[in-house]
């Protein structure tokens, strides 16, 4: 027998911490702790999972996605010598042009996105179609032949329409011969509620869906060297239209990363949440753990061991637990993310890769931060315990101070919340937000808990609320758990869809519902003839030209100039300018005047309120438009506020008649066309082919199908939450577990009935519940009014139905949980648990 | 005459005061003590008279209020809590009223757990050995809960054995076993202790077990007395 000098070697610790730690999980006095990781974990792997799978769709499919090496796209046709010009450099060239309309298949109708492609599509990606929706795809070397025209799965489903069917698109009919399956520049966006018609860029003439005025964007791709690109780019930027933009792989989809960063941000915070409460749950059980191991350690430190190899021995424990509760975590995770996949799916435009090995890091860390932020303190004095608590088992381990717990969680929240956010400033913010919120559930669950306990009731009620008052920390942290996931599905099933149907209600009935634009100027006066006809009152009939904003008071505008990404957007794309002799009804004059005599002469504007202070101009202001070329220039005359939801035109910059008239305009009007009218809209779309007619509220019912979906997501994610929330009930239940088996046997032994027994712990949930369920609810409301009255300015009503569906929440889970515990406390025989 | 040998553990006017509800309460009051190695030596007094209180300082489980203690060659009193637990590793044994076996090791476990600690290599077998020795191999994986108490005070007997303690220090070891069962233990304990030639401190109401030991002494009002041998 040799003995070693000195500190117990690490082997020994870290065999004495394994062992305890598999002893201890499969005998269960982990099992709360384990519980709380694995369902952090999951939440958060299960996101982490899903967002990796769409970056590296993204990043997979980056190269393709403009269909090109670099993609040229303007609202003004590219002068068609460039064709040559790339070539001459070696370029390959293909053109395409992209603009909405309303197609028609015998009485069917779709708004769609028309593609039309030119000869070389694509450059680069790949192209492919298929013979019908769900037949097997074929790639594609080129678009559709002349005559023919290709869509969306989802088009053949709108339209009822088999693959051979002829389609009005404008004034020409087309044949619809395949399903587009696959295109490699398919929208920019994120979302696309319109489904895509690629068609021949040859038949677009004969459609007279393009005209000067109309707003398609045109874009010229080209395939080739890099130094040939920049070549081609020196020599012929002077001769692109103005307002060009020149992307290249590089910039790969600069809105869809943004789109994809806030969702990632999104629902990874979401996550948060549940870790969060995961967190409550692990200092519960931890607080128990720490009881429970106090003989253990008295006694390894009576028999010498050093207070460092006491703390080794439980930190590595800890570690190990984090590992041990990953693997069934990140499972779950993995397994949960392909539920979110499929709720997201057809929301999406990035082809999904099978799942990859990036995110078992980020479960990992989470469940290692959570531990040691709100595990580890509960047990970290362990070290300490008094050796001669092995005679005297009344001396306690040294409890640590509130303090440090309280800031070993905080340091973990916030890590927690930076590892999702990835920016310092934002998790900051977030953090202070979050332990804001926590803080006042915690206060509200404490204070209904002491307002409870005040109460006098009798017999088994009696007991079972003195049980659940007893401990009023533990409590509190039952009770603010269960509520706050209970809130946050309320907010997301309920308020929600109210606060949608107080915007539509406050519509007037008559509210224009089509919004037709593309109206040519010599169509004009057949179209009002036409509405006379038919007894319809369009809401105004506009005209509107597509202009860039250059200068104000002389001074160029630039996006790179503006900090905030919407003010970038609006100073670079082209908005409408219109014109009008009065002021439109729904607007309101705020500053300056209206126009006079000579403003026609001179030029004046009128700007929307909000536009001048996103940009940067006011009264008095000089600013020059660029119109196809041609600059306009013109002071501010008057500010107006505009009701943009009367969802009448309306416009940014409106000009006196008679100043822009010698620039080519199109028209825009907005109309109420009651339900049951569809032969009227037929027959609108039949007179005039080359209008484009959204149908405001099929729109409005496309948003919402895909703000539900997104909806849906996010509350599977925030199910996790009420996960979270459960295992801080089952924490706070095990941590009592011994003085409830105790005091049930006690009770039994003074000749209780069993029934007697299982009504107390009845009587403790469901008060537990329906207490969660009244503060859920009136977090929810106060969350609904506020949205309501200062985001989005609506009349705020009390929903009835919250404080149902709340109880039935909260009722319902706690009954749920306490059914699987009562057999535990009221079958034990009374004789073992007195002992 | 035999020569005077160094005593294993000493004590010097030490004194232990606790703060009670009516002031502060001596427990033990300048007591003298000196243990000569190989010893067996019984604490007797009525209850609430400091014997665990005595024998906790002894072990370096405790500082006193005043005065000195000496063990194993080590002024306890002068020593931090760290500095105590290695004087105590894998030269100290303890057998407790209440077994104090870790519930989640087995039998073998909880008797290499002072070996472990210690930084004992090839441990293993030792501990089987003791086990044995106490009669208890069949029942070397089993746990505490699965033992009776008549067992897991053996097992216990075992580990306080394990690493050679040269000072076993025993607080009412038959306490909480009934007359027979104890007397066995008591019968390991003794066996035990002469095979391995340990100093033996043991804290005891049982005049009986007591009257196996060298020598007594009597703690009452703080105060200790020597007991003649009968």
């Amino acid at each position: 027998m040799s003995r070693a000098s000195g500190a117990t070697p690490w082997s020994v610790v870290s065999g004495l911490a394994l062992r305890g730690l598999w002893r201890e999980l499969r005998g269960g006095s982990l099992g709360a702790m384990l519980l709380a990781l694995c369902v952090a974990v999951a939440a958060v792997s299960a996101v982490a999972f899903f967002t990796d799978r769409v970056e590296r769709g993204m990043q997979a499919q980056a190269g393709e996605f403009l269909a090109a090496d670099r993609r040229l796209s303007s609202a003004n046709a590219f002068d068609a010598a460039l064709d040559e010009d790339a070539r001459a450099l070696g370029l390959r060239v293909a053109r395409t042009l992209g603009f909405p309309s309303v197609i028609m298949a015998g009485e069917a109708s779709s708004l769609v996105q028309i593609k039309a492609v030119g000869e070389g599509y694509p450059l680069r990606g790949r192209l492919a179609s298929a013979d019908a929706p769900g037949g097997a795809e074929r790639d594609e070397a080129a678009g559709p032949a002349p005559g023919e025209v290709w869509g969306e799965a989802r088009l053949f489903a709108v339209l009822g329409v088999q693959p051979g069917a002829r389609l009005a698109v404008g004034h020409a009919s087309l044949r619809l011969t395949r399903m587009l399956a696959a295109e490699p520049d398919a929208g920019g966006e994120f979302f696309q509620p319109a489904p895509t018609l690629m068609m021949n860029l040859a038949d677009v003439p004969a459609t007279g869906l393009v005209t000067p005025v109309s707003r398609v964007r045109h874009q010229l791709l080209l395939a080739g060297p890099d130094a040939a690109l920049t070549r081609f780019a020196e020599r012929t930027q002077a001769r692109w239209p103005s307002g060009a933009r020149s992307e290249g792989v590089e910039d790969a989809r600069p809105e869809f990363r943004a789109a994809l960063d806030r969702a990632r941000q999104f629902l990874g915070l979401s996550a948060v949440v549940a870790v969060l409460l995961s967190g409550a749950a692990l200092v519960l059980a931890a607080r128990h753990y720490q009881s429970r191991q106090q003989d253990s350690a008295a006694l390894m430190r009576a028999l010498g061991a050093s207070s460092s190899t006491i703390l080794r021995l439980y930190v590595l424990r800890l570690v190990a637990l984090g590992l041990a509760a990953s693997v069934p975590g990140v499972l779950f995770g993995f397994l949960a993310q392909f539920g979110l996949a499929a709720l997201m799916e057809g929301l999406l435009t990035v082809r999904l890769p099978a799942p990859g090995l990036g995110a078992v890091g980020m479960g990992l860390a989470t469940a290692q931060v959570a531990l040691l932020g709100f595990a580890l303190p509960a047990l970290v004095r362990l070290h300490r315990t008094p050796p001669l608590r092995v005679l005297r088992r009344d001396l306690p381990a040294p409890t640590p101070g509130s303090a440090l717990l309280f800031a070993a969680a905080l340091l973990a929240m916030g890590l927690l919340v930076l590892m999702q956010a990835r920016e310092p400033t934002l998790a900051l913010v977030l953090s202070l937000g979050l332990l804001g919120l926590l803080g006042v559930v915690y206060l509200a669950a404490w204070g209904a808990l002491r307002l409870f306990g005040r109460l006098r009731f009798s017999g088994g009620a009696r007991l079972g609320l003195a049980a659940l008052t007893r401990h009023p920390h533990a409590g509190a942290a039952q009770l603010s758990a269960l509520s706050l996931g209970l809130a946050v599905l309320l907010v997301l099933g309920v308020v929600r869809v109210d606060l949608l149907e107080a915007w539509r209600t406050q519509l007037p009935a008559d509210a224009p519902n089509y919004f037709a634009i593309n109206i040519q100027p010599d169509e004009l006066p057949a179209l009002q003839a036409f509405f006379a006809e038919e007894g319809i009152r369009p809401a105004g009939v506009y005209p509107m030209l597509r202009a860039r904003l250059t200068a104000i008071n002389e001074r160029p505008v630039r996006g790179e100039d503006y900090a905030d990404a919407r003010a970038q957007r609006l100073a670079l794309r082209e908005f409408n300018l219109s014109w009008a002799a009065a002021l439109p009804s729904d607007n309101r004059l705020l500053a300056g005047r209206w126009w006079t005599a000579g403003d026609s002469e001179s030029g004046a504007f009128s700007i929307e309120e909000g536009i001048g202070e996103r940009l940067g101009f006011g009264l008095g202001d000089r600013l020059r438009f660029d119109i196809n070329g041609a600059p306009v220039e013109a002071v501010v005359r008057s500010v107006r506020s505009v009701q943009w939801d009367s969802m009448r035109p309306n416009f940014f910059v409106v000009a006196p008649p008679g100043f822009l008239d010698r620039h080519p305009a199109q028209y825009i009007t907005s109309f109420h066309l009651p339900a049951g009218r569809e032969e009227t809209y037929r027959r609108l779309l039949e007179r005039f082919p080359t209008l484009t007619l959204f149908d405001l509220d099929a729109l409005l019912a496309q948003v919402r199908g895909v703000m539900d979906r997104a909806t849906v997501a996010v509350q599977y994610v925030f199910l996790f939450t009420v996960l979270a929330g459960l295992t801080v009930l089952h924490a706070a239940f095990l941590s009592t577990r011994r003085e409830r088996l105790r005091e049930a046997a006690l009770l039994r032994v003074l000749g209780a009935r069993r029934r007697q027994v299982a009504g107390a712990l009845l009587v403790e949930f469901l008060a537990l519940g329906m207490l969660a369920a009244v503060l859920a609810t009136l977090a929810a409301s106060v969350l609904g009014m506020g949205l309501s009255v200062w985001v989005f300015e609506l009349p705020w009503r009390f929903n009835a139905a919250l404080p149902l569906w709340a109880l039935a929440g909260g009722v319902g889970l706690t009954l749920l949980f306490v059914l699987g515990l009562m057999r535990q406390v009221v079958s034990a025989p009374p004789g073992r648990a007195l002992r | 005459m035999p020569q005077p040998v160094a005593p294993i553990m000493e004590t010097r006017r030490l004194t232990q005061k606790v703060a009670g509800p009516e002031g502060e309460l001596v427990i033990l009051h300048e007591i003298d003590l000196a243990v000569a190695p190989g010893e067996a030596l019984a604490i007797v007094g009525p209850s609430g008279a400091g014997k665990s209180t005595l024998l906790g300082l002894l072990a370096g489980l405790d500082t006193p209020s005043e005065g000195e203690i000496h063990l194993l060659g080590e002024r306890l009193d002068r020593l931090d809590e760290d500095g105590r637990a290695r004087v105590r590793a894998g030269q100290v044994g303890f057998v407790f009223q209440s077994f104090q076996l870790i519930d989640g090791l087995t039998a073998l476990e909880n008797v290499l757990l002072p070996l472990e600690l210690a930084g004992v290599t090839a441990a293993a077998a030792r501990a089987a050995s003791l086990l044995e020795q106490v009669g208890l191999t069949p029942r070397a994986r089993h746990y505490p809960r699965q033992l009776s108490g008549g067992e897991q005070q053996r097992v216990a007997l075992a580990r306080a054995f394990a690493g050679e303690p040269r000072v076993l220090f025993a607080d009412e070891p038959t306490g909480n076993l009934d007359s027979v069962t104890g007397q066995r233990v008591i019968e390991l304990l003794f066996a035990l202790r002469e095979r391995h030639g340990s100093t033996l401190v043991l804290v005891t109401h049982d005049a009986q077990l007591a009257a196996r030991c060298d020598r007594r002494v009597r703690i009452a009002a703080g105060q200790l007395s020597e007991e003649l041998a009968r």
